[in-house]
């Protein structure tokens, strides 16, 4: 099991969707921090408190996209990845943009 | 034959019986009232924050991706957001209001979703869109008041 911080481990202002928006956007926090985690464990905790706060845009790119990408199913990321915030909207936020994610066609199931 | 002394004594329990059962009530009601007036003062604030948001958002969209005021503007938006949240979860600790919390996230959409943060964000108009979800959240979050 993996713990993020994100406020530590990738940045305590997250913002923005794709690399051309800066530094910390959902694409780089998504294949930089969060891939490799999910990779390499079979749990990752993800503490969503430590940072001031998140746009949808971030949201719907950094966990949307990891199911639009392909590499995980909204299945999968429901066994291993643990979200953790005292802000319950928030977590039900990023859960349905998982949720609601096209999986690419190749990757579909039938 | 019956003492004057004994009669005041039951006098007096007969009163202190009446107090309480009088005091029983009335401590309740006050428990009930002094909870009540918190969870108020709670949605109002809520509320206060939901139309600073409301302001925050519609001011946002109409600056361009590259204004710095922007950015410092997406800041603040994102940290009253996080208070809304972290406020709506403490009003009805365990049992969630779904509505609520659903328009919570149709409230963060219309400011913060699409071009939200991007550098490439054009100016956008979303005085209606932002509005209208701001009044369905306050909508439900005032609904907490007819719980108790």
């Amino acid at each position: 099991m993996r713990t993020i911080k994100m406020g530590r481990d990738f940045s305590p202002c997250p913002g923005g969707r794709v690399r051309e928006d800066g530094p910390r956007c959902a694409e780089a926090f998504r294949e930089d921090t969060l891939r490799p985690a999910l990779d390499a464990e079979d749990v990752v905790v993800l503490h969503l408190d430590c940072a001031e706060g998140y746009g949808s845009s971030f949201l719907d790119e950094a966990f949307g996209g990891l199911v639009r990408s392909g590499r995980y199913t909204a299945e999968q990321l429901h066994r291993m990845l643990r979200l953790d915030s005292r802000d319950e909207v928030l977590v039900r936020e990023i859960w349905s943009y998982i949720d609601h994610a096209r999986e690419p066609a190749s990757t579909r199931a039938g | 034959m019956e003492s004057p002394w004994m009669d005041l004594l039951f006098d007096l329990v007969l009163i202190t019986f009446g107090v309480l059962i009088a005091a029983v009530p009335s401590h309740f009601y006050t428990v009930a009232a002094n909870r009540r007036q918190a969870l108020q003062e709670r949605v109002y604030k809520v509320e206060s924050d939901v139309r600073q948001l409301e302001n925050l958002g519609i001011r946002y969209w109409l600056r361009a991706g590259e204004d710095t005021n922007a950015r410092e503007l997406a800041s603040e938006i994102k940290r009253t957001r996080a208070r809304v949240g972290r406020e709506l979860g403490r009003l009805t600790p365990g049992a969630p209001n779904e509505a609520a919390f659903d328009s919570l996230i149709t409230f963060t959409q219309a400011i913060t979703d699409g071009d939200f943060e991007s550098c490439a964000r054009a100016v956008e108009d979303r005085t209606e869109r932002i509005g209208a979800a701001a009044d369905a959240l306050v909508f439900e979050v005032r609904d907490y008041l007819r719980v108790i």
